[in-house]
Formats: C-alpha cells, structure tokens, sequence
C-alpha cells in the first residue's frame, strides 16, 4: 500500500458539538495521501462527528480543517464534494425511490459520462447491472450498500470517507465491501474508515485512531492498537481522568 | 354523433387544463415533498395578472404572455421558496399542509383587496373567432391549444424529470437531502427551480381558463380543486398516470355536463345537476379509496415538534367560568348591532373547539368543520321549529353519526390523504348536497307497498334557513343579549367536555395514537376504532356548534358555512395552538368578532389576510400562539397576587365606570389591553423571575441528539463490558482486582 508523508487532510485542535453539548474536544489529526485510517471507538464516541467534520456536513465550532494545505473549515459539503469527497453515510447512502441507473447517473457531478459511471460500478459490483431498472430501495440491504459503495469507486475521489459500512449486514456482505475498501485503497485513494467491526477494518487499514470521549485516545498501526481497545474503551484518555 | 364529439372535445379542454395544473402540482410535490394547497391561488393569480397586462393594460395579447410566463410565474415561484417553503423542511406533514392552506387563505384575500371582486373581468379568446374543423364539428385554436398545451406539459415534465440529470437531482434531493449534497446537488438550487417551474405553470393554466368565463378568484382557487383528483389518480408521483387522470376526468366533466348538466328535460334534473358540478371531487374522494393501504409508522423520536399538554381542572374550570362571567359582563356594553354580530362567536368557537381533540390530540387534519356544522344547523332548523332545545341532541347525535359514516370512508387515510378526502366531502356537501331542492325521504318494506317512514326533508330551501333559538324552563333566548350568555354557557359547558376527554383514557389513546401508529397497534389496541370515535365526538361537537352559530345568525344560509369559511376556522385555531381549549376561544373571537371591521371598516379581507399571514409563519412554531408564547408570558402571574389583584382591580373599576357612563367603551377597551400587557412583565418583575424562554418546540427542550452525544453517564457494568467485547471483537482481559466506571 502506497502511503507518502504529505498530509491530504489536517485536523488543528476541532471542537464541534451539537446545541451546548460539546462532543469533538480538540481532536489534532493529520492524514497523509494514500493511507486507510480507521476511527475506531464506543458508542457516542463522536467518530460520526468528526466524519461529519470532515465532509463539511457540521461545522466545528473551533479549530481548523486542512485539506490539500487550504483551510476549508466551513466549507460548503456541496464544495467539497466537487472537489472528489466522497462520503459513504452511515445506513444505507442511496436514493431509495430512485432506480439503480439514476442513482449512478448522480455521480456524473465530477465529469464523468453515466457510461463510464455505470461501466466502472457494474465491473466492481456484477449484481447491480441485474438491478440497473430496479428502485435502490426495493434492493437487499447489502446491494444497497454495493450501490453506495459504486459512489467510491465511479467518481474517483480523491478522498473516501466511510461511516460504519457493515451496519445491519451479514458478514459475508461486508467481507465483500471491504474487498473493495482495500482495493481503492490500493489505488492510491485516501480513505477514513469508521466502524465498530473491529477485526475486518484492522485488516483493510495502515493506521488506526480510538476516539474515546471525543478525544484521540490511541494512534497507531492496527497491530500497535488492537491489543490496547479493550482498556482504552473504558479508561479514556489519561488526560481526562486527569482532569476529573 | 356531432353531439358525441362536442362534449369529447370540451372534456379535452378540461382534461388538458386539469393536466397542467395537476402536473404542476406534481411536480412541486414530487420535488419538494410539500402539497401546494395554494395551487389553485396561483393559478388565480396568473389569470388575474394576464387580464391586467392584456385587458386592463392593453399590451398585446403575446407579450402580455410572455410576461406572465417568464416573469411572474418564475417570480413568484422563486419568491414562495425563499420566503415560505425554505422554511418548512424538518416540519411535520401537518404543518406543512397547513401553511399551505393559509398560503391559499392569504393569497385569495390580497387577490380581493388587488381586485375587488365587484368588478367584472372579462379576457377575450386566444385566436378568437379561429375554428378548426374536426370529424364535422368546429373547434375553436383556442380548444385545440389547451389540449395541446396539456399534452406537452406532461410529456416535458416526465421527460425533464426522469431523462435529465437536473430532474433527477430534484427528486433526489426529495429522497435524501444531505445524501444528494454528497452527490454534488444544491438543494436550495434545486428547490428553487422546482418552485419556479410550479408556479410557472399554475400561471399557463391561469392564461388558458381566464378565457373561459368571468375571473373570480375564489371560484377558480375552488375549480382547480377539481384537477386534485388527477394528481391522486398519478398517486402524486406517476406524470403519466396523472395525465391519464386528467383525461378520464375531463371526459367524465364534459360528457357529464353535455348529457346530463344542460339537459332540464331529464328525471331528476335539479338533484342531479348540483352532481355534475361536483363530479371531479367525487372522482377524487374516490379515487383516494384506492390508494394503497398506509404501513403503520412509528414516530421519529428527534423531530417530534407538536407538544399536548394535559388541561388541568383548575385551569379549565377558570376558563369556563371566565367566559361566562366575560359574556355577562361584555353584553350590556355592547351596542345592538355589535350584540347582535357577536352572537355567532361562541356558534363558532365550538366549531374551533371540535377541532381540539381531531386534529390537537388524534393528528388527523380534517378540513371540512364547517361541513358538520352545517349538518347540525339544519337538524336544528328542520326539527326544532319552535325553539325546542331538545332538538340540539339531536343535532350533535346526526352530526356525530355522519362523522362516523366519513371516517368509515376515510378510515385507512391520514396526512394529506385525509385532508383531501375531508376537502372533497366539504365541497360536495356545498356545491350539491346543501343545494339540493325538496325530496322525500321514504323506507318501504321490501317488494311491498308499506311505508315504514316517511319524511319530507328540506335544505336550505328558498336559499337559507329559519333557525330558532331555543327556550329552557320559559327562559327564551330569542333576544341576542340572552343568546350571547346562553352561548358562552354552552361553550364553556363544551370547554369541560374536551378537558375531561383529553384527561380520560380516551384522550390518552389519542396521544399514543398520533405519536406512534405501530406502538399503539402493538399494544393491541385498535387504532382504527379509536379514529372513527373521535371523528365521530368532533363531529358532534361541530354540529352542536352548527346549530349555536346557526340560532344565532337565525336565517344562514350555505355560504357561511362553505369549504374556504371553515378554512378560516380551522387555520385560526391551529395558528393559536390546535391542542389548547384556550385557543379555540380565541379562535371564535378572531373569526366571528367584529373588533376588526370595527377598527377598520374599509378592509373588508383583512381577518383573512391576518390569518393567512400569520399561518404561513406557523413553520416557525407549531405549536401555535397560546400554548407557545402566551401561556409561557401568564405563568408568572398567579404567583405574584399583588399583581393579579391590582389588575383585576382596575379592570372592574374601569368596567362599572363605562357601565355608569363615566367612561366610553374606547376607553375600557385600551385600559383592558394595557392591563393585559402590563400584567405578565410587572408579575415577574415584582416575583423576580426570569423571563420565559418561549416553548418553539419540544425539540429545543429536549433532545437534539443521540443521546449517548448528549451525555447520559451511567456506573458501566460486568454485563457492558462483556457485551462491548463482544461487539468490538477483542477478548476481555482477566480482572485484575481494579474496576471501571465513569
């Protein structure tokens, strides 16, 4: 896997919550092009969050988002998504009443033709050519995922980030999906990986981050940090007891 | 034959103005998830605007098209996205329809004030005087541009929303809103060109019917009703099946009035014809039965924005008596005109009050109140010829029974559904049944020539009816001075009912039912007997309601009980708060008091207007005026009894000075309105409370996120830890004596 030191996103000290509970408390992150990050954490942990943070889907409420050496804090989601972000939502990222065909035709937004669209989604993703007339939302839970993953793979981002891909699936389905991880990752794609199965996406990743109470935790390579989840869940960051 | 292709050739032109119109409502449905009850106002609208360009102004009929089309169309498209409908998203369905609604109220009512509806408007044919020759029979271009017209809207519709990259984005953006931004989509962009195209083509159909007839704002908001039923028959997705809708509707129309509507000479004429004028909403009343069966939903927890509060007896017994002691208290001060104007108030806040437990407490949206009240103003006039109370019983028993036939009919509808279902039930019951002659009612045994019952029933015979008030014990309520007390009585006595209902178990099954459908089914309760129940209560009370608003304007007639008035009364209690006995007192006054045509006596619109306005900002605060901003502002006044007795002082002394003439009735009217004012700031002043956070909704004061964002702590127990391990993948580790907690 190709990583390079040059940093395609940065995290300076963001802060971000909803109304007055503050759920992001300064989180420092630097991710360089090329490498799978996983965010690894609880329930409530604020993983979502800070993808969120990073689509531009949330603003912070302090501190700065980086990406490419411009600072894009508040940037417009929209903006972002031109720019090749592409986020796959937690559920299911599809259009449920629109076909399988309209919801690729969506991802010509960066140029591509619906051809190349669906050439590229239906290569990765056989069944979806089967499902091309068929409403998303009428699809098996993890065709529905497949369809949403097409996202990752048609519109060729330059940044993918995946908010816990193998919900509600069953493990055969989401072996499948992060075949498809790994190999946009081999292609040299940024990619953050949010997910609570823990195993399969330490098995995709070059690094791995736990965030515990909205706070960076652990930092390290999947070996480094697979042995240290279990007393990280519940102890927290060191720095938090402290404060107590 | 010629006859045969005649009346096809004008329900074509029907069909192809029910098609643009339904389409265009479609359209904005389809790609925005709002029902544009307003439609029809637009459509207005762009008629009224092509008669001032191309009759008032003189401008040649092209450009006087062109102007309508390119700019007044797409402005005002863009204009109600900015303003109004941008604001609505994340509001429930209810809410949305029912900004709609006062759109539609308040459109219709600055039409009024732009355009007196006294003056006639006549605009000449598109290529008048052109006739085209078809299988024998002249059509005029004007006929044949319609269908054409019609024809292409949809075709272009179907093909921009399913064969372009932009229709596609706006019906994404319908399905998922943050997923199409992913994607690239602007929503706003998105939602603005689709309001544009709406309103743009509610414009083309206004241009194509002001030729048709003298322009009437009213009746044209009311004829586009009528195309509803295509766009239910395209289930308010399908363009194709919508077009196909308009047709079998401008069919039925044409054929309808061509051998049945214009023929005096057949059986049954004079009940049959009110029929044919309502057929488009028997088609869509019908039409509605055939939609598919609702799923049962649950609630969405985070975006539960409608809060019910529970009445309480002390609060509720205050209302009754301070309504009775107010009505005592008002009338001698009253002139004889006011008196007499302001006896249809209470007739009317019962009306409001039905309202409560319907829509307030079991969410079903019913738009026809005054339908109900119509029933039970007749019930009255037909049976108590004499002033016999006893009658009012039966009036809120047939009422009753007539809102459990409907909700038999409408049973397996809700939302929108069910407020078309009610809209097509009030405007066949105005147009038709309340315009019906004289007929006979008889039940005969079966294949003999005994007459069980016989019965001549009269409605609004001669044009309106004679109701009496009635008489108690040889207490006469003829005069208003009596009728004003005896109403307030009668609503306050109903202010208990509701309270007591809402507080009963009856009341707490409304709330679960509203909140959540498949919660309360699983509970094994049913839903559907419970929804028949308090349609059938509601409709009672609106009838009782019917039959004081009737006594006391003593010759009604149908029109003030049409489809739009009770629109005014129903917008009126759910701007002021629909789950709040409080608000439909409020509700009465505002809509049959004549403060405001007092105040303003030239602004004959303006009650509507108000109500329009402030309906149209409901989005902000859906739970209305009274239970939102100020039960909230009063709360702190019973606590600081100086207050409250200072100003009780000073109103009664005000009061006994105007009784004896000292003062005029200007003058207690300001004191009233300042000690009102004043009370609630002085109160907290004096009680030192901070000032009320206004209720927005229960979103605000309560969750706003997941709640494991918002901080719920918890001891973490043996079990936890097993059941994370688990779901992480990592084994335990072995105790090592020390414990985790939070």
């Amino acid at each position: 896997m190709t990583t390079t030191e040059t940093a395609l996103i940065e995290l300076h000290q963001v802060r971000a919550g909803y109304d007055e509970v503050e759920v992001l408390h300064g989180i420092d992150l630097s991710i360089p092009v090329g490498q799978v990050l996983a965010v690894l954490g609880p329930n409530g942990a604020g993983k979502s969050t800070l993808l969120r943070v990073l689509a531009g889907l949330h603003p912070p409420t302090s501190g700065d988002l980086v990406i490419g050496g411009n600072v894009m804090t508040g940037a417009d989601p929209t903006a972002l998504a031109l720019r090749g972000l592409c986020l796959i939502p937690e559920g299911r990222g599809v259009f449920p009443n629109l076909t399988v065909a309209e919801n690729l035709w969506l991802l010509t937004n960066r140029g591509a033709t619906r051809r190349d669209v669906e050439q590229a989604a239906f290569h990765a993703f056989p069944v979806l050519r089967e499902r091309r007339n068929q409403l998303a939302g009428s699809m098996s839970g993890g065709e529905q995922q497949m369809l949403a993953m097409a996202r990752a793979i048609a519109t060729d981002p330059a940044l993918l980030l995946v908010d816990e891909l193998s919900m509600g699936l069953a493990p055969r389905v989401v072996s499948q999906l992060f075949e498809s991880v790994a190999r946009i990752g081999e292609s040299g794609v940024t990619i953050v990986v949010v997910e609570q199965f823990v195993q399969t996406v330490l098995g995709v990743a070059d690094r791995a981050v736990a965030v515990v109470g909205g706070r960076i935790v652990l930092d390290g390579s999947p070996t480094e940090i697979a042995p240290e989840l279990h007393s990280a869940y519940f102890a927290g960051n060191p720095d938090q007891e402290d404060d107590r | 034959m010629n006859e045969f292709i005649g009346f096809t050739v004008s329900g074509l032109v029907s069909a192809g103005l029910y098609a643009i119109v339904a389409c265009g409502l479609t359209l904005t449905y389809t790609t925005t998830g709002i029902f544009n009850w307003a439609h029809g106002a637009l459509v207005a609208v762009g008629a009224f605007s092509y008669w001032q360009f191309a009759v008032d102004w003189g401008l040649p009929t092209p450009l006087a098209a062109a102007i309508c089309l390119l700019l007044v169309g797409p402005l005002m498209g863009v204009t109600l996205e900015a303003v109004i409908m941008h604001r609505l998203e994340g509001t429930s369905e209810a809410t949305r329809m029912v900004v709609t609604l006062a759109l539609l109220l308040g459109v219709l009512a600055g039409m009024n004030w732009i355009w007196p509806p006294s003056q006639q408007r006549l605009v000449p044919r598109i290529a008048g005087g052109h006739v085209l020759t078809v299988l024998g029979q002249r059509v005029p271009y004007s006929d044949i541009l319609v269908i054409a017209t019609g024809l292409l809207v949809a075709v272009g519709l179907r093909t921009l929303l399913y064969r372009t990259r932009a229709g596609v984005e706006m019906r994404a953006t319908v399905d998922d809103r943050t997923l199409a931004t992913l994607n690239g989509a602007s929503p706003s962009r998105t939602a603005m060109r689709s309001w544009a195209i709406g309103s743009t083509l509610a414009v083309l159909a206004g241009i194509l019917i002001a030729p048709r007839g003298a322009l009437s704002a009213t009746t044209l908001a009311l004829l586009i009703v009528n195309a509803y039923a295509a766009a239910v028959i395209g289930r308010l997705r399908s363009l194709p099946m919508t077009f196909v809708g308009a047709v079998i509707l401008g069919l039925a129309t044409g054929y309808a009035q061509g051998y049945v509507g214009s023929r005096q000479d057949i059986t049954g004429y004079q009940y049959l014809v009110g029929l044919v004028n309502v057929l488009p909403v028997v088609v869509l009343f019908v039409a509605l039965q055939f939609l598919p069966q609702s799923r049962l939903r649950g609630a969405r927890v985070l975006r539960v924005k409608e809060v019910s509060s529970r009445p309480t007896w002390p609060g509720t017994l205050v209302l009754a008596v301070s309504v009775v002691i107010v009505a005592v208290a008002v009338a001698p001060l009253l002139s004889p005109g006011d008196l007499n104007s302001v006896t249809k108030v209470w007739g009317l806040a019962i009306v409001a009050l039905s309202l409560v437990p319907l829509v307030g407490y079991g969410g079903r949206l019913s738009v026809c109140p005054l339908s109900f009240a119509a029933i039970g103003a007749v019930v009255v006039s037909h049976l108590g010829g004499s002033g016999n109370p006893v009658v009012i019983i039966w009036a809120v028993l047939i009422a009753a029974a007539c809102g459990a036939v409907l909700s038999l009919t409408v049973i397996r509808l809700s939302g929108l559904y069910l407020s078309l279902a009610t809209a097509a039930f009030a405007v066949m019951l105005d147009n038709w049944i309340l315009t019906l002659p004289k007929f006979t009612a008889v039940i005969r045994v079966p294949f003999t020539d005994v007459t069980l019952y016989r019965h001549e029933i009269t409605i609004f015979e001669g044009g309106s009816l004679d109701v009496r008030r009635p008489s108690f014990f040889g207490v006469h309520t003829t005069g208003d001075h009596a009728f004003f007390i005896y109403g307030a009585v009668v609503f306050a006595l109903v202010t208990l009912v509701v309270a007591a209902v809402r507080r009963s178990d009856f009341g707490l099954r409304l709330i679960a039912l509203k909140d959540s459908p498949v919660g309360y089914a699983t509970l094994g309760l049913n839903g559907r007997l419970t929804s028949m129940a308090v349609f059938a209560f509601s409709a009672g009370l609106a009838g009782l309601g019917g039959a004081v608003y009737g006594a006391a304007i003593q010759r009604p007639s149908p029109n003030v009980f049409s489809f739009f008035s009770g629109l005014s009364i129903l917008l009126a209690v759910v701007i002021l708060g629909v789950n709040s006995i409080g608000a439909a007192a409020a509700a009465g006054v505002f809509v049959g008091g004549p403060a405001l045509t007092n105040l303003f006596p030239g602004l004959a619109q303006l009650s509507s207007t108000l109500i329009g306005t402030a309906g149209i900002g409901l989005g902000d605060n859906p739970n209305g005026a009274v239970p939102a901003e100020m039960r909230p502002r009063w709360r702190p006044v019973p606590r600081a009894p100086v207050v409250l007795v200072g100003g009780l002082a000073a109103v009664v002394i005000t009061y006994f000075l105007t009784l004896a003439g000292v003062l005029g009735n200007w003058t207690f009217a300001t004191v009233l309105v300042v000690v009102l004012l004043a009370m609630p700031p002085v109160a907290r002043y004096v009680a030192e409370i901070p000032a009320p956070r206004p209720v927005r909704d229960a979103e605000a004061d309560g969750l706003s996120g997941p709640p494991e964002l918002l901080g719920l702590t918890l001891p973490v127990t043996s079990a936890d830890l097993d059941r994370v391990s688990r779901e992480i993948s990592v084994p335990r580790p072995r105790p090592t004596g020390g414990s985790h907690g939070t």
